[in-house]
């Protein structure tokens, strides 16, 4: 961290003498180490650590952005590189500058990462396991370590550094025979070198591939849904990102002009934990410098925040301190540049799985959805497919396993149907590397319009 | 310290006992904006440099990457990728590859301007005018537009031999028109995909501003348009949504790590597995040919050599129908028999470790086939999509399920009106086996994205796809009420 902060610091010395009227700098040291398993056998051990800078600066209402590679030797280059740019960039009408002095809640971060010697046991383990259990079974998943170290200094006063650190487990096994294919996965996410209960999960993903490996069509049409954590997660993901700020205005979205109304089940609640130091990206300031804080997205069904950057909220709103302190920090190459919540959580309810299942007259529970996209953004119709995990559940038991299903659907309407929550969550991350606490879900019904081969 | 001098350090330094070091140097630069309302919105430069080192250990690989420069840190990355080849080797995955000529090269794509050297004002007069000209209607109430230029710069080296020096540059962009009225809200993207391995010549030679007001009248009139029917049809896709059909559904599937099960826990695996190639598996009927060509001129996934330092190929996908070859790397090859690589690995940094990827998937026109019009002509009952809106395909690539931002009713071979949220859905290999008639090759366009997704950490990579106009008959369209 020290060597990040020396970075800023020269940097900072540097932009002074560029005779600008203020900056950002977002030093980042970023670690991807991943033990990447298929076929019971370790296939990718890869590791790398970089260190960059994301900069921004102004003169006037002319804004520049430049990344970049950085050491002490690219100093002056890299700053060159930004005067130049915003001395050929054209106003931004709307400007008003970038974060103001503010103060930030900062406390200890809290992670630990595995080693890759720690990775490759793990991944020993679960291979070891999985085929005692079946020796058909193949084993496939990742175990990743996220290690992020990034440090903020601003014209405008403003400091702060902080880490991430976590581990992202992922487990599938698949079970061949003949021209079947059974496929079961299961995943979880921890902040520290605690080993995860790799047992249980390898028995439940090899389960789930002995169940689908016999799967039965079912016919398409509207079923309640139990839905795993894992599958509620990416129907979460694609709701939240109808609250950024340019489908939103642009009348893109299904909550456009609609905030502060009741538009989804009253159980429906939504809430980022950014301060919340066990939480897996929490973090004391966002991209930009904006404080975050922990607030809700959704409460009761009600939207209640759309998400502004800097810019966005002085382009829509006028007014730069509207930024939700949402900016992605560079945790990953997919996530960053976007402004939305990281530690989101749905609010637990009183129920459980096994409750859920067993209230469940015919409907069909969900392991996992996968290539989730959006249909008709104004009308919130997402469309997505089963994945490693479907059950036909029939009078309040899980009857067999069932080929996976293509739901299109709105989301309007099937999150109007929130029936039971879990008491419990887990920790995870997305599709997209967010962290999340998901509890399993029920919904009185989704539509599913077609089938697919296995 | 110049990349050469590294590359020669990493190679002379190469530890006993391992079977192959590759070191891989990586200069990429990005310039973008974007805009909204005729406004920039964005912009910026990204600039990343570094070296990755992997080495093939006892039958296993290790890789570590580092944006340190110097021979002492080439020492320490060496060490740190043979201690994870070593943790490796508990699940041993004993590697073999294909032998490849040994090349020494320096290539680079020939572009007539290079749009770094653009100004931003002139890139941005490009399209602030298009913008401009887009708004023919007061429903239009938002224009934005996207523009991208990147480069990337690689010094391939390794212990076979092979010294590569290469250089790719491409660029690309487009105009979103957002029009609301008659309490709904439509969009239009033009003109999309248009990415390309040539210089800002090839923004310059299209007539954005002459051919937007078109598409922004018809817009403004999808506002009014009835919904899509669901229901069976015959539909024919433009080039661009049959180049976003191609990639989801013929070249990720042809993708033979995802094959083996390498992308199994992520990206999915795929229906095309390996004993099909000796059955003569229909992929599609006998008017589809689908070519995975690395080697087209200007086209978004064209380069010289890959990441393993072999020659860039035009593969034989699909042979009249039939099921003919994978997207390959040394590793997997060999796995399914071949003697050479596919020639498709690529990385987009120098911290990544290179993946199979798409290259230009184009399904081959028809030489005495129909022209778009005659197609129509032929059509009684159908549908003509234009530009993608939502893609969805199952995880071993079978059901899928599209929507288009626009759709042309076609009654008794006539266009009589558009048709709005057009969305079809089909299974891979039924979808292609129902292939009615092809274009001919004056009307085919080779396309792309730069924004292909796959592998874990994630990585991005420009990919193209495309063909001409194309034909399917008695499509699953319309599921949206």
């Amino acid at each position: 961290m020290t060597e990040l902060t020396h970075i800023n610091e020269l940097l900072a010395k540097e932009l002074e003498k560029s005779n600008l009227d203020g900056f950002e700098i977002l030093t980042s040291f970023r670690k991807d180490a991943l033990t990447r398993y298929a076929n019971n056998v370790i296939h990718q051990q890869v590791e790398s650590g970089s260190t960059f800078t994301n900069l921004r600066g102004y003169k006037g209402k002319k804004l520049g952005t430049v990344s970049a590679s950085i050491s002490e030797n690219n100093i002056s280059k890299v700053v060159q590189n930004l005067v130049e740019t915003i001395k050929v960039s054209p106003e931004i009408p709307f400007f008003k500058g970038l974060a103001k002095e503010q103060k930030y809640q900062n406390f200890k971060p809290i992670g630990e990462n595995y080693t890759a010697e720690n990775a490759a046991e793990i991944v020993s383990e679960i291979v070891n396991i999985g085929t005692d259990l079946d020796p058909r079974a193949k084993l496939f998943g990742k175990v990743e370590r996220i290690k992020l170290d990034y440090a903020l200094l601003t014209s405008n006063g403003l400091e702060g550094s902080h880490s991430i650190r976590l581990n992202d487990l992922k487990i599938l096994s698949i079970i061949e025979e003949g021209e079947k294919r059974g496929f079961g996965r299961e995943v979880a996410a921890n902040k520290t070198t605690a080993k995860p209960d790799v047992e249980t999960l390898t028995q439940s993903a090899v389960q789930i591939s002995k169940d689908t490996l016999e799967a039965k069509s079912v016919d398409v049409g509207e079923y309640p849904v139990v839905l795993a954590p894992q599958a509620g997660a990416e129907l979460l993901s694609y709701t939240l990102f109808q609250l950024s700020a340019s489908p939103y205005h642009q009348k893109y979205s299904p909550f456009s002009d609609r905030l502060g109304e009741q538009v989804l089940s009253s159980n429906f609640v939504l809430y980022d934990s950014p301060l919340n130091p066990e939480s897996l990206m929490a973090t004391p300031f966002d991209a930009e410098g904006v404080p975050t804080k922990n607030q809700n997205i959704f409460e009761n069904g009600v939207p209640k925040s759309v998400f502004y950057s800097i810019l966005s909220a002085s382009e829509f709103l006028g007014d730069p301190s509207l930024a939700s302190g949402l900016m992605g920090l560079p945790y990953s190459d997919y996530s960053f540049g976007g402004s939305g919540p990281s530690n989101i959580s749905m609010k637990t309810g009183d129920s459980s799985r096994e409750e859920m299942i067993s209230e469940t007259k015919r409907g069909l529970y969900v392991q996992t959805f996968w290539y989730t996209n959006i249909v008709n953004g104004p009308k919130g119709v997402i469309t997505g497919l089963t994945r490693d995990g479907l059950y036909l559940i029939e009078d309040g038991e899980i009857k067999h396993a069932v080929k996976n299903l293509r739901f299109t659907d709105s989301l309007l309407k099937f999150f109007k149907s929130v029936d039971l929550i879990s008491n419990t969550q887990t920790a995870l991350l997305d599709e997209f590397g967010n962290a999340g606490n998901i509890p399993f879900y029920k919904l009185e019904n989704l539509r599913f319009v077609s089938k697919s081969k296995h | 310290m110049n990349p050469h001098d590294l590359a020669d350090f990493a190679i002379t330094n190469t530890p006993e006992g391992v079977s192959l070091l590759e070191f891989k140097y990586m200069e990429d630069k990005t310039d973008y904006f974007s805009t909204r309302n005729k406004v920039i919105i964005g912009s910026g430069k990204d600039d990343s440099k570094g070296f990755g080192i992997r080495v093939l250990l006892n039958g296993a690989w290790g890789f570590s990457a580092t944006d340190k420069l110097t021979k002492e840190s080439v020492s320490e990355t060496i060490k740190r990728a043979v201690k994870l080849a070593k943790a490796a080797s508990l699940c041993n995955p004993h590697v073999t590859l294909t032998e490849e000529p040994i090349v020494v090269d320096t290539v680079e794509n020939p572009i007539k301007i290079d749009p770094f050297h653009v100004e931003l004002e002139e890139k941005l007069e490009h399209f602030v005018t298009a913008e401009e000209a887009a708004r023919v209607d007061p429903a239009i109430q938002f224009t934005n537009s996207v523009y991208v230029a990147a480069q990337d710069y690689m010094v391939f080296y390794n212990s076979s031999g092979t010294k590569i020096d290469q250089r790719i540059t491409w660029n690309g962009g487009y105009v979103t028109m957002t029009a609301s009225g008659n309490g709904d809200t439509q969009t239009r993207k033009f003109k999309d995909d248009m990415f390309s391995t040539r210089g800002w010549e090839s923004m310059k030679e299209f007539d954005l501003v002459g051919q937007i007001p078109e598409k922004a009248k018809e817009l403004v009139k999808l506002l009014e348009a009835p919904q899509m029917k669901p229901g069976r049809a015959d539909i024919i896709l433009n080039p661009s949504q049959l180049g976003i059909q191609l990639h989801e559904s013929c070249g990720h599937p042809t993708e033979l790590d995802r094959a083996l099960g390498y992308e199994a826990a992520y990206a999915g695996t795929s229906f095309l597995k390996p004993n099909l190639l000796k059955e003569n598996f229909m992929y599609g009927n006998e008017k589809v040919t689908i070519h995975a060509d690395a080697t087209i001129p200007g086209a978004i996934g064209t380069f010289y050599y890959d990441h393993e330092g072999v020659k860039a190929k035009k593969l034989e996908l699909v042979k009249e129908g039939v099921f003919n070859d994978y997207l390959s790397s040394r590793e997997t090859a060999l796995k399914i028999g071949r003697k050479d690589s596919g020639g498709t690995m690529r990385s987009n940094g120098y911290d990544k470790i290179p993946l199979i990827r798409m290259t230009n998937i184009v399904l081959q026109p028809d030489k005495t086939g129909y022209s778009l019009d005659e197609m129509i002509a032929e059509t009684k009952d159908g549908y003509y999509f234009n530009t993608n809106r939502s893609w969805s395909i199952d995880d071993i690539r079978l059901n899928f399920q599209f929507g288009c931002e626009v759709g042309y009713r076609i009654e008794k071979g006539e266009i009589t009106g558009l048709v709005k949220n057009p969305t079809y859905t089909g299974i891979t290999n039924e979808f292609w086996n129902s292939v009615s008639a092809v274009g001919r090759p004056d009307e085919m366009e080779v396309l792309g994205t730069p924004f292909c997704g796959k592998g874990e950490p994630g990585q991005t990579m420009y990919t193209g796809h495309g063909g001409p106009p194309t034909r399917f008959s008695n499509v699953q369209v319309g599921l949206l009420e």
